[in-house]
């Protein structure tokens, strides 16, 4: 470990007593430190032993100095994150919340460390993943329509209930345009059309707000877990369907549009199977156009937290650019409707 | 005058000497390399290139506005501030409904103006695939 990693010896000992408060006092405490990120995520890896033997590894996530818009705190993703897995997604239980572990005022909890691999180039690519790959239709459906019987009726959660899904996901998505630092008509088109082919309000679930490839860990055997839930939010859940076929997602898998790992047709029809919701290809259509507009316009924000100072990334810096193509997707998607559709508009 | 290799010259060879030659063993900062690579290429078809395609750019935005082509030649900054500028007011027209977002016409321009930016930032982008279908 180098230096500058090392966590200072105050907090390695408040971690040791947080852990002991947790899984007993003999608990010894093997290893801790930052688990990539960067300045806007506080990851840390946790090792921890017992004098039985026990040794369990472990992830505590905390609140960052810095949220990005839209994201939710530790706090209320704790609690949506215990929301899904009680629903039966596969992803470890949030656990120990708790105040003031890595910084006064901030909000933390710990998961277990879930074996797997989930770079998106490894997930879409790799050999070893095939088999992985090849149930990815059914396990996929499976894990959204569990996150998907979690409702507004039926679980209470520290989020805030629309009364329009679609219309406060358009709301959302036309914020994030205002905040851009420079115009993008392809995107402002984008928007004026998903305006125009607008569907029904239709239910509320929880989304998980960022299920796609990269977020998904996979071992041989297929999907083992569901991370990263700071965009989850109350909303339609066709968006969660429509995000995950976003292009960039694919990792230059092209020809497999759900996150590089599947078709759509099977996908769409494992989900139906499970959920009882039928999804149109309109429908699909309009959630996969808002999803690459919404990337498209988060890519530009990326690269504004370097220009900002408030980021060292080159990798952040080669994100802006990236938004054409998403935007082209989201321009090629809408005139591959009005071909399909000979009644669109 | 400075003789050669020009800017264009020395960052493509920086840029391939980043990408094909340097080795790097720890995979993250091997991974940054690949992005600095890439960044750099991106910044050389620009100073190639990118004079050519504003002017197109320009030429575009004026023809969805319904507007002159305007004359240059114009300096960089000049071109950056019409193009945003331009880019401003075709949002905004789009977004008041005054032009349809169904529009063969609109949307055939912008996707000629995200294909001279894709040119730049990625060439290797797959303008004809079709939206993930083979």
């Amino acid at each position: 470990m180098i230096a500058a990693n090392a966590p200072d010896p105050s907090l390695r000992a408040r971690a040791l007593a947080y852990l002991q408060g947790a899984l007993g006092p003999d608990t010894q405490l093997t290893r801790l430190e930052p688990l990539g990120g960067g300045a806007c995520q506080e990851i840390w890896r946790v090792g921890v032993s017992r004098p039985d033997g026990v040794e369990g590894a472990f992830v505590i996530r905390g609140d960052p100095a810095v949220a990005l818009p839209g994201s939710l705190g530790r706090r209320e993703e704790h609690a949506v994150i215990n929301a899904a897995v009680a629903a039966g997604a596969p992803t470890p239980a949030a656990r120990w919340l708790t105040e003031g572990l890595l910084r006064p005022g901030a909000w933390a909890y710990t998961m277990e460390l879930l074996p797997g691999v989930a770079l998106g180039a490894k997930v879409t690519r790799d050999p070893a993943l095939a088999a992985a790959r090849e149930k990815a239709p059914s396990q996929l459906a499976e894990a959204l329509t569990a996150i998907h019987t979690v409702t507004p009726e039926r679980v209470t959660l520290p989020l805030p209930v629309p009364n329009d899904p679609v219309a406060a996901s358009l709301d959302a998505l036309r914020e994030t345009m205002e905040r851009l630092p420079c115009a993008r008509p392809a995107q402002a088109a984008g928007l004026a059309w998903l305006m125009k082919n607008r569907p029904p309000p239709g239910e509320i679930t929880l989304v998980h707000g960022d299920f796609r490839t990269g977020n998904l860990l996979f071992e041989p055997e297929g999907l083992t877990g569901v991370l990263d839930w700071e965009f989850a939010h109350w909303g339609s859940p066709l968006e969660d369907l429509g995000w995950l076929c976003v292009r960039d997602w694919r990792f230059g898998a092209l020809d497999r549009a759900v996150g590089g790992l599947c078709r759509r047709a099977p996908f769409v029809a494992a989900y139906t199977q499970r959920s009882g919701r039928a999804v149109s290809a309109k429908e699909l259509t309009f959630w996969e156009v808002y999803g690459n507009l919404r990337w498209a316009a988060g890519a530009i924000l990326q690269g504004q937290r370097v220009l900002s100072g408030a980021e060292r990334d080159l990798e952040l810096l080669a994100i802006p650019w990236r938004a054409a193509e998403m935007e082209y997707e989201a321009l090629r998607l809408i005139a591959h409707h009005a071909q399909t559709s000979p009644s669109a508009p | 005058m400075r003789p050669p290799p020009d800017n264009v010259a020395v960052l493509a060879a920086v840029a391939t000497f980043l990408a094909k030659e340097l080795r790097v063993e720890d995979p993250a900062q091997a991974f940054r390399v690949k992005v600095a690579a890439h960044l750099l290429g991106g910044v050389a078809r620009g100073l190639k290139v990118g004079e050519a395609l504003d002017e197109q750019a320009m030429g575009l935005l004026a023809m969805l506005l319904h507007e002159e082509a305007p004359e240059g030649p114009f300096s960089g900054d000049e071109r950056a501030r019409r193009l945003q500028t331009q880019s401003a007011q075709l949002s905004a027209r789009v977004l008041a409904g005054e032009i349809n977002p169904d529009d063969e016409t609109l949307l055939q321009g912008l996707r000629a103006l995200l294909a001279s930016e894709l040119a730049l930032s990625n060439p290797r982008f797959d303008l004809d695939d079709q939206v993930g279908e083979p």
